[in-house]
């Protein structure tokens, strides 16, 4: 019978993380913009 | 999605000065140049947007949740710090008087002393600006001078930021960009009056009275308020409302509660409110019958529009009040589901609202698990913190990966408990929680 793994943890802090990833996102779809604006 | 459109709808605006700027078809300048207009036209955007994301705008707020929104109003101010204190010098063109042969300034930058001035003083007054809000509970200052501190300051920073655009933007004294810089403005300074001015105005016409107070726990207090003249407000079991209790309907003298009483119990409020710091701590001295004022309901710790075959409840301290409410309403209500509610204190001493706990447990079938860091001899509840290896002990259930958690006490007890959560293999969306602290 072959060993049942544990299911992989979770890299600690995963909820802030989380809740920055928008953040960033964010941060990131400004920056195009002033990208796309400043090549234009 | 509501939220989603929500943050949609603030890129729009955000990015709605650079689409402006760009639609006048002036010819372009050096790439860093334009980079530099670029960062500080979004700056002055999320700056001017900092105020209606301050957290009083139940269409915001009631949609993503206190925390959410004060987060993002949190995290936002520093972009637009580093957009603001970074683009003074990536411009690489020479400041000089316009050229009479370059009516579109594509060669130079203006040199207008209001320009520059009222520039200087946002570049200093920002960074500040923002640490004394970073520090906020470092500094010692109260938190109502703060809040005070905090608007004003925000209001001057905005002013001399639309005086250094109109002046010394390239493209901010074009009509469309003034006028979208005028609405945003506006938007600022009406989102200030309608909480400073208009709410109080409204909650004057709507008095409450203190009907009720009694100490539940060490340093813990029951207040209720009763209108007077009028019914009261409509709240869903979980929402907080903003209350100030003698005195007068202007004073920034104003703090969040969560509603402790549920919305079927009738128009009086009852809150467990912790003795903390200036205004918490002279609750016990207020005689009953003391005017108070109400802002509310706001929040979205609710139970509405959310799934979960059964409902844990987990609180540290007087995070226990907006579960008060949660579980009377689903008494109330009849709700079949099963209910669990996890509170944590230190000693026994701090235990509050002890009759209502036996009643759950009896009229509701709530299981309701004690937990002491600090227990009395004889203690027959659990020992220790509300910490993962507690919940990763109560929640070990296959039937439990799909309840819904409902997360409200210390921080610390918060994140650990939702780190636990997901690694027990809950899905986020399962689990709400609230802050009672905004660091
Ligand atoms: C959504 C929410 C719900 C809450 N529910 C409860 C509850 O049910 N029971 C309870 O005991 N506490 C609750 N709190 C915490 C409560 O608001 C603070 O403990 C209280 O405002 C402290 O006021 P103070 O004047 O006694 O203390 P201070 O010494 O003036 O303040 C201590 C800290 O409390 C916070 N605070 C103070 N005034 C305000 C304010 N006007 N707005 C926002 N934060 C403020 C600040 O972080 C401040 O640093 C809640 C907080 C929030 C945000």
């Amino acid at each position: 019978m072959t060993e049942r793994r544990p299911p992989p943890k979770l890299p600690p802090h995963t909820t802030r993380v989380r809740r920055l990833a928008l953040f960033w996102v964010l941060n990131a779809a400004l920056a195009a913009g002033i990208l796309v604006f400043a090549l234009r | 999605m509501p939220a989603a459109a929500l943050i949609l709808f603030y890129l729009l605006i955000a990015l709605a000065p650079l689409a402006l700027a760009a639609g006048r078809g002036r010819p372009p300048r050096p790439v860093m140049d334009e980079i530099a207009s670029g960062m500080a036209m979004v700056a002055f955007a999320i700056l001017l947007m900092e105020f209606v994301l301050s957290g009083r705008f139940r269409s915001i707020s009631g949609r993503v949740g206190l925390d959410v929104t004060m987060r993002f109003h949190q995290l936002l101010a520093r972009t637009a710090l580093v957009l603001a204190l970074a683009h003074p010098f990536l411009y690489t063109l020479p400041f000089a008087r316009p050229l009479p042969f370059d009516p579109t300034r594509q060669l130079t930058l203006t040199f207008a002393a209001e320009g520059l001035v009222t520039g200087v003083l946002a570049f200093v007054l920002l960074p500040g600006f923002v640490i004394l809000s970073i520090a906020r509970d470092r500094i010692g200052w109260r938190y109502e001078t703060w809040r005070l501190a905090h608007g004003l300051g925000a209001l001057a920073i905005a002013v001399l930021v639309l005086i250094h655009a109109r002046h010394a933007g390239r493209y901010s004294a074009d009509p469309q960009l003034a006028g979208l810089w005028a609405v945003l403005t506006a938007a600022a300074v009406l989102s200030l009056a309608h909480v400073y001015l208009l709410k109080p105005l409204l909650a004057r016409r709507r008095p409450w009275e203190v009907t009720g107070l009694r100490q539940l726990a060490e340093r813990t207090w029951e207040v209720v308020l009763s209108p007077r003249g009028h019914e009261g407000i409509s709240y869903r079991a979980g929402q907080f409302a903003w209350i100030r209790i003698g005195a007068p309907v202007f004073s920034l003298r104003e703090n969040p509660f969560s509603i402790a009483s549920a919305p079927g119990e009738g128009k009086d409020l009852r809150f467990v409110i912790k003795e903390l710091g200036d205004f918490t701590a002279t609750l016990s001295g207020i005689p009953l019958g003391t005017r108070a004022h109400v802002d509310g309901p706001h929040g979205n710790l609710v139970l509405e529009g959310r799934q979960g075959s059964g409902i844990a409840f987990i609180a540290g301290g007087v995070g226990i009040a907006p579960m008060l409410s949660l579980l009377r309403q689903l008494e109330i209500d009849g709700d079949p589901r099963p209910t669990v509610l996890v509170y944590g204190n230190r000693h026994a001493g701090q235990i509050a609202c002890t009759e209502d706990l036996a009643r759950m447990r009896r009229q509701h079938r709530t299981e309701v698990v004690q937990v002491l860091s600090e227990p009395p001899q004889g203690w027959e509840g659990e020992r220790g913190m509300v910490d993962a290896a507690l919940i990763a002990r109560l929640f070990t259930e296959a039937r439990h990966r799909d309840w819904l958690y409902v997360l409200c006490g210390p921080a610390p007890m918060m994140e650990g408990v939702e780190e636990a959560l997901l690694d027990l293999g809950v899905a986020p969306r399962q689990i709400i929680s609230e802050r009672f602290q905004h660091d």
